[in-house]
């Protein structure tokens, strides 16, 4: 997918494919300049103007064309929501919390009146204590967890068969994270839910997801189950992330695997591997060509033109307290 | 609350110094104040001895200034020295329609302002939005004189019939008050609400692009013209709250022009009649009065905000998360 | 005879009137020796970020005393020459953005009146050159770099006139994941060449716990537990230092479900202290002693100090909320 600013071409996500069935549990693992939101964005039809998009998109078996709103209301608003990351700006600041959320019902088409009691019993749900009288407040007076838990509320008021998480917790304390995934993951499996987790902290992604897609500079380097990710990467670039995050059993006198270098800007097009320029592994073969997606031993698929190679040299966090 | 109480304790000071500035007017101007006073009669030790013993001008300043305050306080703002009549009436007289037009005129600069800026978000991009941006750009140049000349010219060259329309009193038929008033309104509206308009354009465009809560919405399966409706136009008004409030103490004293042009009898166009004609009491008198309605139109302006934004009309609990 | 660098003594701080306003932080007594680093962990509304602002000598304490390299942060001491620098979590904050980098680190060195001109532009090289931006970006305004190089930069400046003490204020939070690591490795580089004593405060425990050799832990403006780093890690005595610790992805499949402690209740607000313990109203193993008597800041065994009524009973439970 890409899209134009001004004179010159953002080449936003490259080549990316993923499948979702009902109670998969997917991680989309990236920085910034990943690609990761703009995905998402794209799948729920939520892209900005003069975007291009090419590849297929269906949901519950419905193809569906994201630049197309018409059919994004038909297909996706029925079944696919979302809960971004900052809550605050999420929500109009001067409307109460209760009408926003009953927003979501009025446009669906249901009916006014039963609107706010569903309201109430969906903040209940997600336990928001004395929901009747949070439906009433203004989205400031809300603290960070129990904001989060309102937009969770209101993906769930969408009875959705997919549910998008983009850093739905990087903002808040380390305890109210763990509660508000612990919500998310009780919903999910409560409905059935697919559930699609973008996020930059591998931790929190291991923790709660069985699948993993690790994106980079608008590709998929590595797609692979979260338990094979973690014990045998199948690409540099997954396996420096994980060596290169503190982690409570680092030892603190050993400096942290740093990954040299920064993430390439938006613009470049890199005639070979993106992450060929900071990646200790590399050699000329890496950038010459862009490697496919192909799978490896093990089950992974990888874009890692030396994988087999270098394979063994790549430890996992296992590995590496050893 | 404590917000309003620091505001109004503030008010005493502007207040002393808005009447000291007023009231020292007087003294600042060249040359011996009663020969000032004096006039014609300059040469006159008789008349300039009267005067003197009259206004009190041979006692000390702040013995005058605190006579001069007191005495206002009461509503004696003193005799108008060219047409002896007491200032606090004159400026009564007049003050009604200078607040009239003033209401007006911020009435209409905000239906405009709003109106157009509504279109343009509309239509955001295409023709129309470029057109009422560019409107918006030259009106908020037009200085109020050119617009109320060209105005009148207007009028009286497509709608000769209606002849220079006077004023009609408020209290014999306010209707008619009102729609006599339109043209002048109408002139102090092509500037104002121009000026609206790029607020609530700015605002507007600016949540579209970058406001979170667009994007929820959307998410929600709202479609664009409920978007608008909804959640960027109520957001991209309030910060309007504040400036047609001030814009509406502005006019009460800056329509002098637009009053003179139209020949309205106004309280600007007596204090300009009156600096011509050095008569200090009006002067002191009429500026004091507006000054004064401004400082107090400002308060309320304030008070009235937290009225319509939730965010500071209602603490928060909002942890730094 | 170990030298402090940083001190409180019997610092509290309220904002508002002293009867009834808000206790922010509450009975702290902590020194930082010099060549060490503290960790300060909390959750929003602990008084973390008062307590940088009291050794900043931001802020003054309502009670107490806050010493940095032997002065009080009462007098003009703080803010001329010796006193403590920060490292904010976003990087433009501390850069004046019309100011080419090279020229934000020289300022520290002019107001320190340590050095005279040809020493300001030595020193200034030389830390630059420890952060490894090169002569090309030291050149640049902020606007001109990515993020990892402008936290490199605000580095460089905090450290530049050598400082007694630096407070890193989330630091790293802003960064990606792939250029924390760098950022992490120079601070701890440049510290060991400078033996800077650091004040490091994050929300993210394992950064914490990697960065410091003594961590301390607040909740609701008071010391829950502070203990050397390893001992914490190993053995933590108090059920709030548990809870946090288990709630910290490990990386491992699933073991946030199994393994966390759950809290019941609400967070209580700062506005509205509980009696006795701050933690009771959460605490899974809280007794009446604990709502009615506030515990003190206690030694413990191994060295660490806890305020709890019951420190290692959440432990005895066969739950362990150290690290597996």
């Amino acid at each position: 997918m890409k899209f134009r600013r001004g004179e010159r071409v953002v080449h936003a996500v490259r080549d990316v494919s993923l499948t979702a069935r009902a109670g998969d549990r997917i991680a989309i693992i990236g920085e910034s300049g990943s690609g990761k939101t703009m995905t998402t964005l794209a799948m729920l039809g939520l892209l900005p103007a003069g975007a291009e998009v090419s590849g297929s998109f269906s949901l519950g078996g419905e193809r569906y064309d994201p630049l197309d709103k018409a059919a994004v209301d038909r297909v996706v608003r029925r079944r696919m929501a979302a809960v971004f990351q900052d809550s605050l700006s999420g929500l109009n600041p001067i409307k109460r919390v209760g009408t926003q959320l009953e927003e979501v019902l009025l446009l669906r088409g249901h009916d006014a009146s039963t609107a706010s009691t569903k309201v109430v019993e969906a903040l209940r749900r997600v336990g928001i204590s004395d929901p009747q009288m949070r439906a009433r407040s203004y989205p400031h007076q809300l603290s960070g967890g129990m904001r989060q838990r309102v937009m969770i509320a209101m993906a769930l008021l969408a009875s959705p068969q997919l549910l998008i998480a983009d850093e739905p917790t990087t903002a808040l304390d380390a305890l109210v994270q763990a509660q508000v995934i612990d919500l998310v993951l009780e919903l999910q499996r409560e409905i059935g839910l697919a559930l699609l987790l973008i996020t930059h902290d591998i931790a929190l992604a291991a923790d709660v997801c069985e699948d993993a897609i690790v994106m980079y500079a608008g590709y998929v380097l590595e797609q692979t189950s979260m338990a094979a990710l973690l014990e045998r990467p199948a690409h540099p670039y997954s396996a420096a992330l994980l060596g290169s995050m503190p982690r409570l059993d680092s030892p603190r006198d050993v400096p942290l695997q740093a990954i040299s270098g920064e993430a390439p800007s938006a613009y470049s097009t890199p005639d070979g591997c993106p992450f060929a320029p900071r990646c200790d592994h590399a050699r000329d073969i890496c950038g010459t060509a862009m490697p496919p997606l192909r799978p490896v031993e093990g089950g992974a698929l990888t874009r890692c033109v030396r994988i087999d190679e270098i394979r063994h040299e790549l430890a996992g966090p296992e590995r590496l307290s050893a | 609350m404590r917000y309003l109480l620091t505001r109004l304790a503030g008010l005493p000071l502007t207040l002393v110094a808005v009447s000291l500035l007023t009231f020292g007017i007087l003294f600042l101007v060249p040359g011996d104040t009663v020969d000032v006073l004096a006039g014609e009669s300059i040469d006159d030790p008789v008349v300039k001895a009267r005067i003197a013993a009259e206004l009190g001008l041979d006692r000390p300043f702040l013995v005058q200034y605190a006579d001069w305050v007191w005495r206002a306080a009461q509503g004696d703002l003193g005799i108008s020295t060219s047409s002896q009549r007491p200032v606090a009436d004159l400026i009564w007289a007049r003050l009604g329609v200078t607040v009239q037009l003033a209401v007006l005129g911020t009435l209409i600069s905000v239906l405009i302002g709003v109106a157009a800026g509504f279109l343009a978000l509309r239509f955001r991009g295409r023709l129309i939005d470029r057109l009422i941006m560019t409107w918006a750009a030259v009106g908020m140049s037009i200085p109020s004189f050119v617009s109320a000349t060209l105005i009148v010219l207007g009028i009286s060259i497509m709608l000769p019939s209606l002849g220079v329309v006077s004023y009609v009193p408020f209290s014999r038929d306010p209707l008619g008050s009102m729609a006599s008033l339109m043209f002048p309104a109408l002139s102090l509206a092509i500037v104002s609400g121009a000026m609206f308009c790029r607020y609530v354009q700015g605002a507007g465009d600016d949540i579209f692009r970058n406001a979170d809560y667009v994007r929820t919405a959307r998410a929600k399966g709202a479609g664009e013209r409920r978007v608008l409706a909804r959640h960027v136009m109520p957001n991209a008004i309030l910060p309007l709250v504040t400036v047609a409030g001030l814009q509406f103490a502005q006019l009460l004293g800056g329509s002098v022009i637009v009053e003179t042009i139209f020949s309205l009898p106004g309280a600007g166009r007596l204090i300009i009649t009156a600096i011509g004609e050095r008569d200090y009491p009006v002067i002191q008198g009429g500026v004091l009065v507006i000054t004064l309605s401004y400082v107090l139109l400002n308060l309320l302006v304030d008070m009235i905000y937290p009225l319509v934004d939730p965010r500071i009309r209602v603490g928060g609990s909002a942890g730094r998360s | 005879m170990t030298r402090h660098v940083l001190e409180f003594v019997g610092v509290s701080k309220v904002y508002g009137s002293r009867r009834s306003g808000i206790r922010v932080l509450r009975d702290l007594n902590v020194s930082v020796a010099a060549g060490e680093t503290l960790g300060i962990v909390g959750e929003s509304g602990s008084g973390k970020s008062t307590l940088a602002r009291l050794a900043l000598g931001m802020e003054q304490p309502t009670t107490g005393v806050v010493r940095v390299d032997g002065k009080s942060t009462g007098r003009a001491g703080a803010g001329v020459g010796g006193s403590a620098q920060i490292v904010f979590q976003d990087p433009a904050s501390s850069l004046n953005p019309v100011l080419e980098v090279v020229t934000s680190v020289r300022e520290p060195l002019t107001v320190s009146r340590k050095f005279d001109k040809a020493g300001r532009t030595r020193r200034a090289d030389t830390i630059l050159d420890e952060v490894r931006l090169n002569d090309e970006l030291r050149h640049r305004i902020p606007g001109e770099l990515s993020g990892g190089q402008k936290q490199r930069a605000s580095i460089a400046r905090a450290l530049a006139a050598l400082p007694p003490l630096v407070v890193c204020d989330e630091a790293v939070t802003a960064l990606d994941v792939s250029v924390r690591a760098q950022v992490l490795n120079l601070l701890r580089r440049v510290r060991e060449e400078y033996n800077s004593t650091l004040l490091f405060i994050s929300h993210d425990l394992s950064t914490v716990a990697y960065m410091s050799d003594r961590i301390l832990v607040l909740y609701l403006g008071k010391v829950m537990e502070i203990g050397t780093t390893a001992s914490l890690l190993r053995d933590p005595a108090h059920p709030y230092t548990m809870t946090l610790l288990s709630a910290v992805p490990r990386m491992q499949q699933g073991r946030l479900r199994r393994e966390r402690i759950v809290l019941g209740g609400e967070a209580p607000s700062i506005a509205n202290p509980p009696a006795g313990c701050p933690f009771s109203t959460r605490c899974p193993i809280a007794q009446d002693l604990c709502r009615q008597q506030e515990p003190p800041l206690a030694p413990l065994a191994n060295g660490n100090s806890a305020a709890c009524h019951f420190p290692h009973v959440l432990g005895a439970d066969g739950r362990q909320g150290a690290v597996a």
